[in-house]
């Protein structure tokens, strides 16, 4: 369903990602591990299109969207969940789930949908009126998955969602993101956490300085998991 | 009864400084430039207003609608010709595009002022009021109709624009998009759309502000860069934070100001915004009604 073949992208001069291929099938649960600075982060943007790529093509269902400004590359029906959040910080976790609702997704009531993604992230449920930037880390985790969810994608990117959060809720979160691909979401976690990608994923990608490095089922890696905790280290 | 007087007029020049001042409020959260051009805005809506009413003979409030939507187009094309190119230029680091586009907004002034007059030189003209009767007599205080206009629109148009980002969807896309920008790319809002609105509802307020006091202050090319002062002043007391702190923002400017003017010098007045403006911003610079950081559109 994703298709990124020989991926090059950067910032202004600086090259950070070479010749980069990768592949989601619809579905399935993907992981890309790496260390600081790998270019996890990097390569998201460039396939959400919030920088732009320099040489290759990445295809969405068909559809070339390297090109595409993030908005564009949205309306393919691919959401990020980015590793800082972005949160609206003044804005209430209702209006959250309600403008990722509005600009995507099938045509029940907005109040319906909204309620699906509550099912999903039932936390949120208490506080759907507080302001986003007075909730702690993981409930702004929560809030930045809802928004991406409520427009219903067909690809979710997560760039370490378990980034600052306490074990109990990342083991949640691993079953979040596992329901959320029971019910028909293909997912792309991008992780430093190899125990909650491991979890989950079906299939591994290890990135290193711009390019993978390794890549293949999920069972392979738990295997070897001290020689790919180092690719990682 | 004086002092009512000096209220009446203190009031309507502070509505004035409010709808100014909330369309430097809107460009500055949306994209955080202080639009030096804004001033420009309210003096080519009084001119259109002038064109279509005075030398043409178009109806008034039909003049009235034909300038409010020239102003908008005009904060539309600003934007899109002198502040998009430059915003979006990924050659320049991300401080040389700051200051590039607040030089690009002064150039603006200075172009948009001296394309103002070619055709209008240097002479002062007189836009109609809305109303055939000059004043009006409450109780024992003559007050000039006009001005109870800018009053009524003022306080009209802060409340609509109050409900419009708290319950419309395209103001909450404003509002997301100036409180972040990437956050608001990843759920498929197109920002260059919700600039180009952003500026066409700040030219529109600054346009209405305009018309509303052109019958008061006479038409003059000059007539914009001093009610940007003015609304920079409304702009930093209210913190350049919600639509009614502006508005409030402005009115103190207006009151204050006018006794000020009265009491003490009336060549204190011209002097009275920028003293303010420096004032908030080195003691207070989150306004007076603003949490540090809080409080957006
Ligand atoms: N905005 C930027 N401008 C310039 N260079 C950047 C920018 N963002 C990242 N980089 C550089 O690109 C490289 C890859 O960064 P990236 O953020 O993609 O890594 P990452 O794998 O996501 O790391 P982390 O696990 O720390 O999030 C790093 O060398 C980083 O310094
Ligand atoms: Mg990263």
């Amino acid at each position: 369903m994703l298709d990124v073949a020989n991926l090059e992208a950067g910032y202004g001069p600086h090259l950070v990602l070479k010749d980069l291929s990768m592949q989601v099938p619809r579905g399935e649960i993907i992981a890309l591990l790496g260390g600081n600075g790998a270019g996890k982060t990097t390569t998201l943007s460039a396939i959400m299109g919030l920088i732009p790529t320099r040489k290759g093509t990445v295809t969405f269902d068909n559809a070339a969207i390297h090109s595409k400004p993030a908005h564009r590359v949205f309306s393919h029906g691919v959401a990020l969940v980015p590793q800082w959040r972005e949160l609206f910080s003044e804005m209430s976790v209702y209006e959250h789930l309600e403008l990722g609702a509005i600009q995507r997704g099938n045509r029940q009531s907005l109040g319906k949908r909204i309620d699906d993604v509550l099912d999903h992230l039932p936390e949120l449920r208490a506080h759907l009126e507080r302001r986003a930037g007075t909730l702690s880390g993981g409930q702004q985790q929560m809030v930045a998955i809802g928004r991406a969810i409520a427009s219903q994608p067909k690809l979710l990117m997560l760039d370490e969602p378990s980034m600052g959060l306490a074990p109990l809720i990342v083991n949640e979160l691993g079953r979040t993101i596992k329901r959320l691909n029971e019910t028909g979401t293909s997912v792309l976690l991008v992780e430093q956490n190899m125990h909650l990608a491991l979890s989950v994923a079906s299939y591994v990608y290890i990135i290193r300085n711009g390019t993978i490095v390794k890549h293949g089922p999920t069972a392979q890696f738990h295997d070897e998991r001290e020689l790919f905790q180092s690719y990682i280290g | 009864m004086e002092f009512a007087f000096l209220l009446s007029v203190g009031v309507s020049n502070g509505c004035l400084y409010g709808l100014v001042g909330l369309g430097l409020v809107l460009v500055y959260n949306a994209q955080g430039i202080p639009n030096f051009a804004h001033g420009e805005f309210f003096m080519a809506t009084a001119f259109a207003a002038y064109v279509a009413n005075v030398l043409l003979g178009i109806p008034y409030a039909l003049s009235v609608l034909i300038a409010i939507a020239f102003g908008g187009a005009l904060g539309v094309v600003v934007e899109f010709l002198a502040i998009r190119p430059i915003s979006t230029n990924r050659a320049l680091g991300r401080a040389s595009t700051e200051v590039a586009v607040v030089l690009s907004t002064v150039g603006l002034m200075i172009t948009i002022k001296g394309l103002a007059r070619i055709p209008w030189g240097d002479s002062v003209r007189k836009l109609p009021g809305a109303f055939s009767t000059d004043t009006i007599t409450i109780g024992s205080l003559i007050i000039s109709t006009q001005r109870l206009l800018i009053i009524v629109v003022a306080v009209a148009l802060t409340v609509c624009l109050s409900i419009f980002f708290a319950r419309t969807s395209l103001g909450k896309k404003m509002r997301a998009t100036s409180q972040n920008t990437t956050g608001a790319k990843l759920i498929g809002i197109n920002t260059g759309h919700i600039y180009s609105a952003t500026w066409g509802l700040a030219a529109i307020c600054g346009g209405i502000a305009g018309i509303l006091a052109a019958p008061i202050i006479f038409l003059h090319p000059d007539m914009g860069t001093r009610m940007l002062l003015k609304g920079f002043a409304a702009a930093c007391l209210g913190g350049f934070g919600s639509v009614s702190g502006v508005f409030v923002g402005g009115l103190l400017m207006g009151i204050v100001e006018i006794f000020f003017g009265r009491y003490l010098s009336t060549s204190m007045m011209d002097i009275f915004a920028p003293i303010i403006i420096i004032v908030v911003l080195l003691f207070r610079p989150q306004g007076l009604f603003g949490t540090r950081g809080a409080a957006r559109v």
